[in-house]
Order: structure tokens, then sequence, then C-alpha cells
């Protein structure tokens, strides 16, 4: 048998710590666009950002099914998730409530995770997407509930065939993906109720 | 008046609640941002104060308020009545949080019945208490139904509840908990606000949550969201008008409460919101009539 290896930390003061990273990505759920620093101390493992284990910290439990992109499913991540989170891992990403890609390239395609439906649209999952960079690179038009006019979002490291995907998805709503994007620590977010241009 | 941070009662979590609870709560309440109006159903707990007493608003409040938040709660638009009172020391003692009476100073307010006179700014949280969340529940009771008719936008039965209103009584005669319509998309119960306080709602740049405790549902309206109140072309919205100035700082645009001063049919018009109200006559404003000289005028 191999010895136990080192689970990663968790938060440091887990009340406190998870209340500052949920206000966080409350922040950022209600200003679509807006570019939020998590202000999270943890450890992580790569492939995972601390932004992306500061979320799954503070909202995955044994209530959400976690998809992991295939670079995420290592042993540390794993091992932590099962011990701070105790989330069910999903071997198919259309069943997970918190759908992890490491990147933009290990990225399902949206239109296969879990929707939602017309009866109960927030049934639909949370996409938690890694970039390579927040308020860099290209840059995207963004309108809707939580901004006043246009917002613009610059993402490095998102591939036009995402926003045009997620543009797609506009039509179903309250069907839709609400989408967090992260990069390091810091976060945006795409909720379902924002039109992007496409 | 603000009270600052003081240590938490011991034995308790923070703000009271589980962990658990607080994060299920969490995610209801991120769902409820990115889908606005829609009522989110979670799973509510007992807590130490009765259904009816602002339950659900409680357990939002609690899921999302840190030790650096200032709170202020208000029930009728006043700091100082029963349930405010004891929501805020609630509060006071399961966080220790720094609590106030000034809506500036805030950064989540819960009420019961009431949005300040104040226009709330961004970052503030404005956290209501809602009795029942479902806007068609009177016109049609079941769940069932009425989840349905959410999804297929089927609101034609709303207009003819305000229809109705004209036909009997000439106008709309909804005063308080008015349907408004979010973002375009879903009906929503504004709770019992009264509908003065409607077009506080529309494009607010604070975040609105919704809580209600026995009927286990969350919901929002993002900043800068469009809150429309129903009307018609002929008969368009309109909020309620008074003859009076408030007796005490003289306010004209302010909602005014009518109170009973003597047993000789003395009474006066006061603000509602009792900090407003406040805040104006610290800056000198004064109204036109106290209840003593009211009263004297109903003796004569």
């Amino acid at each position: 048998m191999r010895p136990a290896a080192t689970v990663l930390g968790g938060f440091r003061h887990p009340v406190h710590d998870s209340q500052r990273v949920f206000r966080g990505v409350l922040d950022a759920m209600a200003h679509p666009g807006r570019v939020v620093g998590l202000d999270a101390a943890v450890a992580t493992a790569a492939p995972l950002h601390r932004g992306t284990v500061a979320l799954l910290l503070a909202l995955a439990d044994f209530e959400t099914p976690l998809w992991l992109s295939p670079s995420a499913c290592n042993d540390a991540v794993l091992g932590a998730i099962r011990f701070h989170c105790g989330s069910p891992i999903a071997s198919d990403p259309s069943g997970a409530a918190f759908v992890v890609a490491a990147t933009a390239a290990e990225r399902p395609r949206l239109d296969t995770l879990g929707l939602g439906s017309d009866l109960y649209p927030e049934r639909a999952a949370t996409l938690i997407l890694q970039v390579d960079g927040l308020g860099v690179g290209r840059e995207i038009a963004l309108a809707g509930p939580g901004i006043d006019g246009t917002a613009r979002l610059a993402v490095d490291g998102l591939d036009e065939a995402f926003w045009a995907e997620r543009h797609a998805l506009e039509i179903l709503f309250p069907r839709g993906l609400d989408v967090i994007l992260v990069d390091g620590e810091a976060v945006a977010a795409v909720p379902r109720s924002t039109a992007v241009e496409a | 008046m603000t009270n600052a941070m003081r240590e938490p009662l011991a034995g308790y979590n923070f703000a009271y609640l589980d962990e658990q609870m607080k994060r299920s709560i969490r995610r209801a309440i991120l769902k409820a941002v990115a889908v606005p109006g829609y009522q989110v159903p979670f799973g509510s707990r007992e807590m130490p104060l009765p259904y009816g007493w602002g339950t659900g608003g409680i357990q939002v409040t609690a899921s999302i308020i840190g030790a650096e938040d200032v709170l202020k709660v208000i029930d009728q638009g006043a700091d100082d009545t029963t349930n405010a009172v004891s929501i805020r020391q609630f509060f006071a003692r399961t966080t220790g949080v720094a609590t106030t009476e000034r809506t500036a100073e805030a950064t989540i307010i819960q009420t019961r019945h009431r949005i300040p006179e104040r226009p709330l700014g961004p970052g503030q949280i404005i956290v209501y208490q809602v009795p029942i969340p479902e806007p068609l529940r009177w016109v049609e009771a079941r769940e069932t139904e009425t989840r349905k008719m959410h999804a297929l936008q089927e609101y034609g039965v709303m207009h003819v509840k305000l229809y109705e209103d004209i036909a009997r009584f000439g106008c709309i005669n909804t005063s308080y908990n008015y349907p408004v319509l979010v973002n375009g998309r879903y009906l929503m119960a504004p709770s019992p606000i009264p509908k003065f306080d409607n077009p506080k709602m529309d494009r607010n740049p604070a975040l609105q949550l919704f809580g209600a405790g026995r009927e286990k549902r969350i919901y929002a309206v993002p900043p800068f969201t469009s809150v429309k109140s129903l009307d018609f072309e002929d008969y368009p919205f309109d909020v309620q008008h008074w003859d009076h100035c408030c007796a005490l700082c003289g306010a004209a645009d302010s909602y005014l409460d009518e109170v009973v001063t003597d047993d000789r049919g003395g009474r006066m018009f006061v603000c509602s919101d009792t900090d407003y109200c406040g805040e104006r006559r610290t800056a000198g404003h004064v109204g036109a009539g106290t209840p003593v000289a009211l009263a004297a005028e109903a003796a004569e």
C-alpha cells in the first residue's frame, strides 16, 4: 500500500473565507463582465487555478455532482475534492452541477451540458472555465441584466467557437448555462441572461 | 445611529445557519441572479422566529453577510419597530457585525414592506422579506400550474385581474404587492411594498434579493434590470399621492403614514421612512404641524 498522500489544504477560515469568496462571485454574477478578485489564500494543485479551487471549496458539496476535464482528473485534485467538498465526480458532463474545464480546449460543447428545463431553469449547470487572462486579449461586448448599457470583457485564451456556442444558447432562455471564467484569483461571470456579441 | 462591531455569541455558527445550509442558499441565490425574477426553490430551515416574521429574508441575509458588512433592518420603513429590532439584534448577536439606521451607510438592508426613500447605490444589497412569492397564487392555486404559466410566459390572467379592478372600481385598485414584469420575461411579486415603491426597483444600481421562508423560494433582480409594473395603455401605472406633506420634516416626495394622535380625530401624516425623515429634520427641514398642534385644532 502506498503511503497516504498529503491532502491539499482548504480554507484557513472556512466560514469567513467561503463567505468572502461567495460575495466575490455574487458580485461577478450580478455584474456580468466585471473582473472580481476572489481574495482567496488557498493552496492549489495543477492544473487548477486558485480561483477555481476557491469556488469549489465555497460552493460544491455532496449535493452537486462535479465534472472535471481530463487534465484536472489527477490524484491531488480528486483527493482534495473528496476530502473538502465530498462532491460526486460525474463521468458525463451533462449530469454535473459544476463543470470544471482546465482549459478552453478541454471544455465540452456547451449545448451538451445541463441547461435546465423551462419548468426548472435553476437545474442548469455552472461552467467554471479557466482562461489565460481576464482583462487582456479579445474584447467581447455584453448586455443584459446587471449591466448599465454595454460592458466589455477582455478574455485571453478563449476560442471563437466558445462565443458562437454561447450566443446560440441565448434563444433558449430561461434555459441556459451560467459561465464563470477564472484566471488565477480573478473571476468574471457570463450568466445565461447576458447577451454576448456573436 | 450606528452600532460598532462586537464579539458574536459563543456556541453558534457565524450568522446562525450551518455552513452546508448557507452553501445551498448561496447556490440558489446565484441561480436566482442568473434568471432574474424566477423563483428558485430552496430548502428553507426552521429559524428561531416564526414563519411570517421574515425567515426567508433572514436566511438570505445570513447566507450573504460577512464580518465587514454594515446591516440595516427596516419594517414598514422604520428601524425601531418590533420586527426590525428583533432581526437586527439577531444578527448583531450571531455575527457581531456593525448595524446602522442610516440607509447610506448600510451594505446590506433587510426590509419588510418598504424600499428606503434615499436612492440605493451600487454595491448595496437589499433583501426583501416575502410572504407569498407567487404573483399568480390568488388566480391559480396549483403550484404545478403556475410553474407552467411562468415557463410559457402565460400571464394574460394577471391582466384580467387588473382589468376586473378597473371594471369594478374604475381604476386599478391594487395598492401593494403590485405585479411587475422583470427583464421583460418573468412576472414577479415585489413583496408587499406599496406600489409607490415599484418605480424604485426599475434599473436600480443595487442588487435586490427576495426570500420567502414558508414558501421556500428565493428570487432576485440584478442591478440595472428593467422592472415594469403591469398596466394598460389607457390605464397607465400610477403611484399613490397625498394632499399632505410630512408633518415632521415637510417632505412632499415620500411615502406617508397616517398616525392617529388622540381620541378626538387628531391625526398627522409622517414619513414612513424614519431615517429619511430624521435626516431631513437634521438638515433643518421643518414640517407644518406637530401632533400637539393638530390635536389642538381638532379640539377647537
